[in-house]
């Protein structure tokens, strides 16, 4: 009886031991693919945990990144009042928050259950639309703005997308280069 | 004691740290070019023992000490490469450029394809570990760094190859 339990209890670490180095291994990954078909043809493609980016960002002392805050400089709206902003559309449900419609661009931002949807159509080119879509999930985008003042908080916009298996984050078509970029 | 048993017993000291040398390992490096051949076999036990009296100005060096600054995440993105399942990593397929790196096994890999250069580097995880453990020291010699060679499977670590040149650095 005594050596059954024992053997029991072993085989019980093992299975337990096997199935957090499973879960480790499992954990959210982070994918980015370019395509580009114009003068330098060809495709890159990143894949990597997203506990390992995490890790990563920490090493990258730039002026304007330190310590997973990414310092925006030059930009037509601020942090802080994107930030303001975010707080009073955040609670309205599923809405069309802005449009702007231009003889050869739309920008269209909206929010669809959890998801903040950003989609950019231009079509200055005649030839090809320039297309941007960037679908958010809402909780990463309220981590995203939780730095202070002029900040993104990547790092923890990145810990939100490890909650959650966050799907497609960015995706953008032009005439000649295509980006994708997804977790799962 | 009799010089019969003296000399048995240097003999088996002898063999004992020939064993060791060869267990812990040889690194070989070949360079070909075309005024060069060279192959060198260095026991790494050996490299390590002698290395030790050679202080590394490792910290000195502005590059080196602008990464010892990182070297903490460095050591954890180590750690959890070693979680990781085989994958590629990172991949650029391009007319005239391929760059690969995956993980396989224990080891990182690393492979750079252009029209005029071939690199191969194998880096084993428990090297990479040492590594950062030997940086990490205050004054690291360049025994710490030969001794992260040790104890490591057998195989290419590096493997350059263009049209007149060709080094290749190799565990046994």
């Amino acid at each position: 009886m005594k050596r059954n339990l024992f053997l029991a209890l072993i085989a019980a670490l093992v299975l337990a031991s096997v199935g957090i180095a499973q879960t480790q291994a499992r954990g959210p990954w982070m994918h980015l693919e370019v395509t580009e078909k114009g003068g330098d043809p060809g495709t890159v493609k990143v894949n990597l945990p997203v506990s390992l980016v995490d890790t990563a960002l920490n090493m990258v002392k730039d002026k304007n990144l330190k310590e997973g805050h990414l310092k925006l400089d030059h930009t037509e709206i601020s942090v802080a009042e994107m930030r303001q902003l975010w707080g009073e559309l955040k609670n309205a449900g599923n809405a069309e928050f802005v449009t702007v419609e231009k003889k050869d661009e739309t920008v269209r931002i909206s929010r669809e259950g959890n998801f903040v949807l950003i989609k950019v159509n231009n079509t200055k080119n005649t030839k090809n639309t320039e297309k941007v879509d960037i679908k958010m999930p809402v909780s990463v985008v309220d981590a995203l703005l939780s730095g202070p003042g002029d900040e993104l908080n990547l790092k923890a916009a990145l810990s939100s997308m490890k909650a959650g298996n966050a799907g497609d984050i960015l995706t953008v078509n032009e005439p000649d280069t295509h980006v994708r970029l997804w977790i799962d | 004691m009799t010089l019969k048993n003296v000399l048995l017993g240097f003999l088996i000291v002898v063999l004992l740290l020939i064993g060791y040398a060869v267990h812990a390992g040889i690194a070989i490096v070949r360079v070909n070019d075309p005024d060069t051949h060279l192959w060198i076999p260095v026991p790494i036990a050996l490299g390590h023992l002698v290395g030790d009296f050679i202080d590394l100005p490792l910290p000195k060096e502005p590059e080196i000490e602008k990464f010892l600054e990182y070297r903490s995440a460095a050591a954890e993105i180590v750690r959890q490469l070693h979680d990781l399942p085989d994958c590629t990593l990172v991949e650029v397929d391009k007319q005239n450029e391929k760059v690969r790196i995956s993980k396989r096994g224990e080891s990182l890999f690393v492979s750079v394809d252009d029209p005029t250069d071939q690199v191969r580097l194998r880096i084993p995880l428990r090297t990479a570990d040492r590594m950062m453990e030997a940086i990490d020291k205050p004054h690291p010699t360049v025994g710490d760094i030969v001794a992260c060679l040790e104890w490591q499977p057998s195989g290419d670590i590096l493997h350059v190859k263009s049209d007149k040149e060709e080094v290749r650095i190799s565990i046994w």
